[in-house]
């Protein structure tokens, strides 16, 4: 590995990750754990992800440009019972590694460790996505899952010892494609440096220095990086990046370019394509599907939709996480028993986006189903009540309470009800600035979760159950 | 006290409080929707139930059409804005609306700033515990104290006038509703015992079944 003027060889790789490893053996983690790392993209990172594998755990990056808050809630959401960081403050791990302050009792640790013996279905590591404002939900991803990802990709792009990646940190979804597949094969991988991506211009002339043979670069920066001279002696063989992100001719590009469709839930990529030069009236596809990876265009029953008809797209195959973190009911909502297949207990991720199936049996994506959170019960509560005042038989939870002839007096009722109901001061001005069930029931939670700090711990169980 | 314009024409009196006018509508009979503004006629789009946008366009068209008469313009030329607590006005007479079941009332003045509210009493909306939640501790003991068969039209009595007070005012939902009482015994008249200084208050039942209250702003001494 390389970063900046800095190397790391193989065998030094290899023994400070049997000694971080044993350290985290001492400390509990087996088979299961939940490791989280927050540490800037390092060697040190790479070190404690293989170093958390090689004592049988589950790896949770944590990027400490996220804002704090963000981070505790992680933690908090994940239960993760150990974190590797660096000067660290406080923390709701039970036990921190600070790579720094603890460094003299790694450094004691054999450098020669037997890793524990973990199987496929075990976890490997947990990803939130970063760009998730609010709702937490990590994934869970099982050493099964990256052994098909990583075995694809290596054949694929036909990876040997000679390759190198660009690596921008190990909480980028990314990293599921920069680092284990380049690893795995004795391949380089190159750690990006601050101003790397700072511009079109430093980029190009980074991955041309380094020598990298595959990089992904964001679409903002893809579309001005390609319409720079390329010399034809850069080593690059690939350039991935997001679909769409291009609207020249990619001809004349000493690289190709790959879109690989997929999200974390499918660990990273459920189709690939080359992006080609095509007709702009054509619609895009998304290419073919990955090793082993099915891809459905469904309809809400489930059934296959005919050619041309827009459906959900569905992914299956070993590539299917195992489901949200300590969420059953996303996880429910999300993965599916999958119907066209015979391997036992084979499951289906749901990905939101609406595609068809062209007729050349290539799958085209349209957009994304417009994400409605699930309905909780006190959203349905609340509906419940406006729909028993109003004697109708249901409310929508977006229907407009004024549309429905809610006048001052029904108001009132509704008002006195919630109030009642939910022990919470609300107020006329409350329905008037949230008057849907979906809205209504959001203030009710906030005011329900400002009383908590004053309840017992009881009280506060009881009343948190409500909001399930 | 009824004293019909025209025969079996819309009803209109003049109150007993002075230079206030109260008209009355069924909202129930066809109504002219051509000369609502665009405005009217979106926000009476977006109503789910016929009945209640049926009732909202016949109360604005009429609100259109008395007040045509007191303008001298064509009812839909007549332009209305909001204070900025949201209560509807005009540059010219002041006025105030309220319907229930159908029955619309008006409260129009050249000289007095207007609330009303009307609603049709009905056992299903009754109380609760709205006078817990919302009336002052004086109109919430008045109220139990009265015989049970009695406390269905007290309730009303109060609900109106406190709500034609609050209109009045026009401060939207900033106005606190404990912060004044009124009277709510079927059968004692009207009247503020507690805050509303400036204001004064007469209730009234526009057709059998509905109780109504108006406020207007006293005359300023000059």
């Amino acid at each position: 590995m390389m970063h900046a003027s800095a190397s790391l060889t193989y065998a030094a790789l290899d023994a400070r990750a049997n000694q971080l490893a044993g350290y985290l053996r001492a400390l509990g983690v087996g088979p299961e754990v939940a490791v989280a790392i927050c540490l800037e993209r390092s060697f040190d990172s790479v070190i404690a992800a293989l170093a958390v594998w090689k004592a049988g755990g589950a790896y949770l990056p944590l990027d400490p440009a996220w804002p704090a808050e963000r981070r505790e809630s992680i933690l908090e959401d994940a239960q993760a019972s150990v974190l590797i960081a660096r000067n660290l403050t406080s923390s709701r791990a039970r036990y921190n590694v600070d790579l720094d302050h603890d460094a003299g009792a790694i450094a004691r640790e054999m450098s020669v460790f037997t890793a524990t013996a973990t199987r496929r279905e075990h976890l490997a590591c947990i990803l939130y996505d970063a760009a998730a404002a609010g709702r937490l939900a990590g994934v869970e991803l099982t050493h099964g899952n990256l052994l098909n990802l990583i075995f694809w990709y290596r054949r694929a792009f036909a990876i040997t010892p000679s390759d190198r990646a660009s690596h921008l940190g190990l909480s980028f979804d990314a990293a599921l494609t920069d680092l284990w597949p380049y690893l795995t094969a004795g391949a380089s991988v190159a750690i990006a440096e601050e101003t790397t991506g700072a511009s079109p211009d430093l980029l190009r002339d980074w991955i041309v220095d380094r020598g990298i043979t595959a990089a992904l670069i964001p679409a903002a920066l893809a579309e001005p990086m390609l319409s720079q001279p390329w010399p034809a002696s850069t080593a690059l063989r690939y350039l991935f990046t997001g679909a769409g992100a291009l609207h020249r001719d990619p001809a004349g590009l000493p690289f190709r370019i790959v879109h690989n469709y997929g999200s974390i839930e499918c660990t990273g990529a459920a189709t690939s394509c080359v992006v080609e030069p095509r007709d702009p009236a054509e619609p895009p596809s998304i290419g073919q599907p990955i090793a082993n990876t099915s891809i459905y265009v469904l309809d809400e029953n489930h059934a296959p939709v005919t050619p041309g008809v827009e459906g959900e797209i569905y992914i299956g195959g070993p590539s299917v996480a195992r489901g949200y973190r300590n969420r059953p009911d996303l996880t429910a909502e999300t993965f599916f028993e999958n119907p066209f297949s015979l391997a036992p207990g084979a499951r289906m991720y749901r990905t939101g986006d609406l595609g068809c199936v062209l007729p050349d049996g290539k799958i085209a994506v349209h957009r994304r189903i417009e994400y409605r959170a699930p309905e909780t019960a006190l959203q349905r509560n609340v509906a419940g009540i406006l729909a028993g005042l109003l004697h109708l038989e249901r409310v929508g939870l977006d229907d407009n309470f004024f549309q429905l002839g809610v006048d001052s007096l029904l108001a009132a009722h509704l008002i006195v009800r919630l109030r009642e109901g939910f022990g919470v001061e609300l107020s006329p001005r409350d329905l008037f600035q949230a008057s849907t069930a979906a809205t209504l029931a959001l203030r009710i939670e906030q005011l329900l979760i400002a009383r908590l700090d004053s309840l017992s711990d009881a009280e506060a169980d009881r009343l948190l159950a409500q909001l399930q | 006290m009824a004293r019909p314009r025209r025969q079996g024409g819309p009803r209109y009196s003049k109150s007993d409080v002075r230079e206030v006018d109260i008209h009355t509508r069924n909202l129930d009979l066809p109504s002219d929707a051509s000369i609502l503004s665009s405005d009217e006629r979106d926000r009476a789009a977006r109503f789910r139930f016929d009945r209640h946008r049926n009732h909202y366009i016949a109360a604005r068209s009429a609100l259109r059409q008395i007040l045509a008469e007191y303008l001298g313009i064509a009812p839909q030329s007549i332009e209305f804005t909001v204070n900025e607590y949201g209560k509807p006005q005009l540059d010219g007479p002041h006025f105030n609306v309220s319907h229930s079941a159908g029955l619309a009332v008006y409260a129009v003045s050249r000289t007095r700033q207007v609330g009303i509210d009307v609603e049709r009493v009905d056992p299903q909306f009754a109380a609760g515990q709205i006078p817990e939640h919302f009336f002052s501790p004086v109109e919430v003991a008045s109220l139990r104290a009265l015989p049970e068969h009695l406390q269905l039209q007290a309730f009303f009595n109060c609900w109106t006038r406190k709500e034609a007070y609050v209109k009045a005012r026009g401060l939207g939902l900033s106005l606190p509703l404990a912060s004044f009482d009124v009277t709510l015994d079927p059968g004692e008249p009207a009247r503020f015992l507690r805050g509303a200084d400036g204001w004064e208050i007469e209730a009234f039942s526009p057709a059998a079944g509905y109780a109504a209250a108006v406020v207007a702003s006293l005359p300023s001494i000059v």
